[in-house]
C-alpha cells in the first residue's frame, strides 16, 4: 500500500526523509508517530558525523525502519558517517502508521524542513495535487499525476520503466524549481531543500482550513 | 625629396587635370563664356549671361553686342605649349592660357519696321534667327563679328568659395595675334584683358576639387605652379 | 595621373586614428566550445587607435591598436558530472499468493543548469594592413585591409574570465540541493575542465574575426564626383568622372601615403 497523503510532516510507507549532515558532531534522534516529535524526550539513535578528509564526495546511507510493538525501530542504532553525507530514512512496514524523524537539533527532523534535506513521496492517485507550506511560507507547487494503462505486459514494462525515474524538485529560499511537474501514477518525486525558513510540503487540501483559504 | 616636404598634406592637379576640370566647369556653366546684350541674349540662363546694351544717344535700345569665348586651354610651368614672342618663355609660377574670342555687334542701319531695300522679300525679317533661336524675335540684328586668338599669362591665387578655400587664375598679361593696326590691337587687348580677367575671376575651383576629395587640407603654403601642375600644401 | 594627394606618416596616423574609431564591428552570435562545454554567445567589439607605420610599397602597420570586447555567453552544466547520484531506498511488501514485491530502485537525475556569464576586456593587436582599391556601385574606395589573421594574445584575460565564470557558477550551484561543501569541488572541477586552453580556444574564434575582417577606410568618393556644388538656378553642380585611383606608400626622406587619381 502506498500512502496517498502528501505531507512531509507525516511519512508513510514508501515515503523518505533525507538529511545531510554538514558539520562534524554527534546527532541524536528518535522515530515516533507523526506529530509526536514535540513530545520526544529521549533520542535512542545516533548519527556520528566525522570530519571529511580531503575532497570526499557525498555518500548516501539508508536507515530502514520497522515497527515493533507499535514503536518504530531503526536498523542501525549508531550510524557513523562523514561530514556532508546524506542519510535517508524509509519505513519497510506497509502496515505502519505515519511517522516522524525527530532530532535533537532544530534542523534535524522532517516536521520542518530547513537545510540540505529532502522528502520523497510516491503519488498513487491520479489528478492535480497542489502543495503548499503548512507553516505559511511562500513555497508551493503542483504535481499533476497521470493515470496509466497496464493491461498488457508492454504497458506494464513501460510503466515500471517510468517508475524507475525519480523527479527532482529543488527548493531554495522559498523558490521552487520546477514549480509544476507531470508524473504518472506510482512515480516518486524527491523534494530537495537547499536552504529555507522551516517549511513543509503539504497537500493544500490539508491546510486550507488552517490558512483560512 | 618627399611630396609633403615640411607639411602634413600635399595636393596637386596636373595641367591635364586642370584642363579636364575647366572643360567640365564651362560645359556645365557655359554662361561664363557667353555674354550678350538683350538683342542677343533674351535673359541670363545657364547658357549665357545677359548684359546691358551699349547706350548711345540716337540709338534706340542701345547697341547690341555679344562676346563668346572658347574654353580656355592651360599650360603650367614648365612651358609645353607655344606662346607669341611677347609672352615667351613662360616664367616660373606661371600658367599660360590660350583661347579664341568672338566679338559681335549688331549693325542695324534702319528702323525696325522698315524693309531692307536690298532684300525686300527677306523671309528672315521678323522671324527667329535659324542659327540662334535664343535671339529675340522681331529684330534683325545683322551681327558683324570677328574672332581673335588670345594668349594670356596668369598666376594662381588662393581665394574663397561658398564651399571653403578655392583656387583661381589671375591674368597678368595678354597678347593678340595678327591684329592691325597696333593701336587697334592695344585697344582690343585692353578690352579682352579686362574681360578675360573678369571671366577667370568668377571661376573658383574648390581645393576639394583639386584633390578629388582626398584627405583634409588646411592650407599652409601654395598654390605653387611647378612641374606642370598646381600644388598646395597644408596640415590636417 | 591628373591629381596627386599625399600625407606623411604623422598625418596618416591622425587619419587612421579617426577612421579606426569610426569602424563599426557588427556583433557576433553563435556557439563555441568552452572546454568540454558548449556555450552560446553574443559578442561585440570596438576599436581604439594605435600607432601607424607606413612601409613602402604598400603596407600600413598599426601597432597596439585596441579591441575592446564585450561577451555574454551561457553554457550548460550537467550536474551529474559533478554531483553524486542518490537513489531512494527500495521498500518491499509481501503480497499473499504473489510474493515479495518491491518498489523499483529510483535514482534521481541531476538537472543540467545554465550558467550565464558576462565579461568585458580588451586585447592589444599589432597588424599589417594592405591597401585595397575597389570601384563598385559607382563608388571608389581605398581601404586598409588587415593581412592574415592576427594572433590575439589574451594574457591576463584568461585568468580573469575563469574568475568570472567561477563567480557566475557559484550562486547557481548554491541553489542546487546537496551541492553543499562540494560546491568548491564542483566549481574547481568546472574551471579545471575549461582551463586556460578552453578560454583561449573559446575566445579566439569569436574575437579573431573582429580583427581579421577589418577594413579601415582611407578614401571614398563617388565615381561621378561633384567637384563644385550648385550655386543657384543658373549655376548647376559641376561633376567630374574619377576614372582611376591608385595608392602606394613611398619612402624618400620620409614615408608617405600617396593617392593618384585620374579624372575626365
Amino acid at each position: 500500500m502506498i500512502s496517498n497523503t502528501l505531507d512531509s510532516r507525516a511519512l508513510g510507507f514508501g515515503d523518505c526523509y533525507g538529511q545531510r549532515f554538514m558539520k562534524p558532531g554527534t546527532y541524536r534522534y528518535d522515530v515516533v508517530s507523526a506529530g509526536g516529535g514535540s513530545l520526544v524526550t529521549e533520542h535512542p539513535y545516533t548519527i556520528e558525523v566525522a570530519e571529511a578528509k580531503g575532497e570526499a564526495t557525498m555518500k548516501q546511507h539508508d536507515v530502514m525502519l520497522t515497527t515493533k510493538e507499535r514503536r518504530f525501530v531503526a536498523d542501525t542504532e549508531v550510524l557513523t558517517i562523514n561530514e556532508g553525507d546524506l542519510v535517508l530514512w524509509a519505513c519497510a512496514d506497509p502496515n505502519a502508521h505515519a511517522f516522524e524523524v525527530s532530532g535533537d537539533q532544530a534542523f534535524f527532523g522532517n516536521a520542518a524542513l530547513t537545510n540540505e534535506c529532502g522528502y520523497s513521496h510516491a503519488f498513487g492517485t491520479p489528478g492535480r495535487h497542489h502543495w503548499v507550506d503548512a507553516l505559511g511560507g511562500p513555497a508551493e507547487g503542483v504535481v499533476s499525476v497521470k493515470e496509466v494503462r497496464c493491461s498488457t505486459p508492454a504497458e506494464l514494462a513501460s510503466w515500471r520503466k517510468r517508475l524507475s525515474r525519480g523527479t527532482l524538485v529543488m527548493i531554495n529560499d522559498g523558490k521552487v524549481e520546477p514549480a509544476e511537474i507531470n508524473v504518472v501514477v506510482g512515480q516518486r518525486v524527491f523534494f530537495a531543500v537547499v536552504s529555507t525558513e522551516p517549511m513543509t510540503i503539504t497537500d493544500s487540501n490539508l491546510v486550507g482550513a488552517c490558512r483560512g483559504d | 625629396m618627399s611630396l609633403t616636404d615640411v607639411h602634413d598634406v600635399f595636393a596637386a592637379i596636373h595641367e591635364d587635370g586642370l584642363d579636364d576640370l575647366l572643360r567640365r566647369f564651362f560645359g556645365a556653366r557655359p554662361k561664363y563664356l557667353n555674354y550678350g546684350s538683350p538683342g542677343f541674349v533674351a535673359g541670363t540662363t545657364v547658357n549665357a549671361t545677359q548684359m546691358p546694351a551699349i547706350q548711345f544717344p540716337g540709338v534706340p535700345g542701345g547697341i547690341d553686342w555679344t562676346v563668346r569665348i572658347e574654353r580656355p586651354r592651360v599650360d603650367a610651368h614648365p612651358q609645353s605649349a607655344g606662346l607669341p614672342p611677347e609672352l615667351d618663355p613662360l616664367g616660373p609660377q606661371r600658367v599660360s592660357i590660350r583661347t579664341v574670342v568672338e566679338i559681335c555687334v549688331a549693325c542695324t542701319g534702319r528702323r525696325d519696321d522698315e524693309p531692307d531695300p536690298d532684300r525686300p522679300d527677306d523671309p528672315t525679317h521678323g522671324k527667329p534667327h535659324q542659327d540662334d533661336p535664343d535671339r529675340p524675335v522681331g529684330k534683325d540684328l545683322r551681327p558683324v563679328c570677328f574672332k581673335v586668338e588670345v594668349f594670356a599669362i596668369a598666376h594662381a591665387e588662393r581665394t574663397s568659395s561658398p564651399t571653403g578655400d578655392a583656387l583661381r587664375l589671375v591674368v597678368d598679361a595678354i597678347e593678340l595675334v595678327d591684329l592691325e593696326p597696333n593701336e587697334l590691337e592695344s585697344v582690343v587687348e585692353c578690352l579682352l584683358l579686362q574681360i578675360l580677367r573678369a571671366v577667370l575671376a568668377s571661376v573658383r575651383l574648390p581645393l576639394t576639387a583639386l584633390r578629388a576629395g582626398a584627405f583634409e587640407l588646411v592650407p599652409t603654403a601654395g598654390p605653387l605652379v611647378q612641374d606642370d601642375q598646381i600644388e598646395m600644401f597644408g596640415n590636417v | 595621373m591628373d591629381i596627386t594627394a599625399a600625407i606623411d606618416e604623422p598625418a596618416a596616423d591622425d587619419l587612421l586614428d579617426t577612421a579606426i574609431g569610426l569602424v563599426t564591428i557588427p556583433p557576433a552570435t553563435g556557439s563555441g566550445a568552452l572546454g568540454p562545454f558548449v556555450a552560446s554567445y553574443n559578442a561585440s567589439g570596438a576599436l581604439s587607435p594605435g600607432d601607424v607605420d607606413l612601409i613602402a610599397p604598400a603596407t600600413i602597420r598599426i601597432d597596439d591598436f585596441r579591441l575592446d570586447w564585450n561577451l555574454s555567453f551561457s553554457f550548460g552544466i550537467d550536474l551529474s558530472t559533478f554531483l553524486p547520484d542518490f537513489c531512494l531506498p527500495r521498500v518491499c511488501v509481501n503480497i499473499p499468493c504473489v510474493g515479495r514485491v518491491c518498489t523499483p530502485r529510483v535514482c534521481v537525475d541531476w538537472p543540467t543548469v545554465s550558467v550565464p556569464v558576462s565579461f568585458s576586456d580588451f586585447v592589444e593587436v599589432t597588424a599589417d594592413f594592405g591597401i585595397s582599391i575597389t570601384e563598385s556601385g559607382g563608388v571608389w574606395k581605398v581601404e586598409a585591409v588587415v593581412q592574415g589573421v592576427p594572433n590575439l594574445q589574451f594574457g591576463a584575460t584568461t585568468a580573469a574570465l575563469l574568475a568570472a565564470i567561477s563567480l557566475a557558477v557559484t550562486p547557481i550551484l548554491l541553489a542546487i540541493p546537496f551541492a553543499g561543501p562540494f560546491l568548491a569541488v564542483a566549481v574547481n572541477a568546472i574551471l579545471v575542465a575549461i582551463g586556460i586552453a578552453g578560454i583561449t580556444g573559446f575566445l579566439g574564434p569569436i574575437l579573431s574575426p573582429f580583427v581579421s575582417g577589418l577594413r579601415i577606410p582611407i578614401y571614398e568618393q563617388a565615381k561621378n564626383f561633384e567637384a563644385i556644388p550648385a550655386a543657384g538656378a543658373t549655376d548647376p553642380a559641376v561633376f567630374v568622372t574619377i576614372d582611376d585611383v591608385r595608392a602606394e606608400i613611398t619612402s624618400t626622406d620620409e614615408d608617405e601615403l600617396v593617392l593618384a587619381i585620374d579624372i575626365s
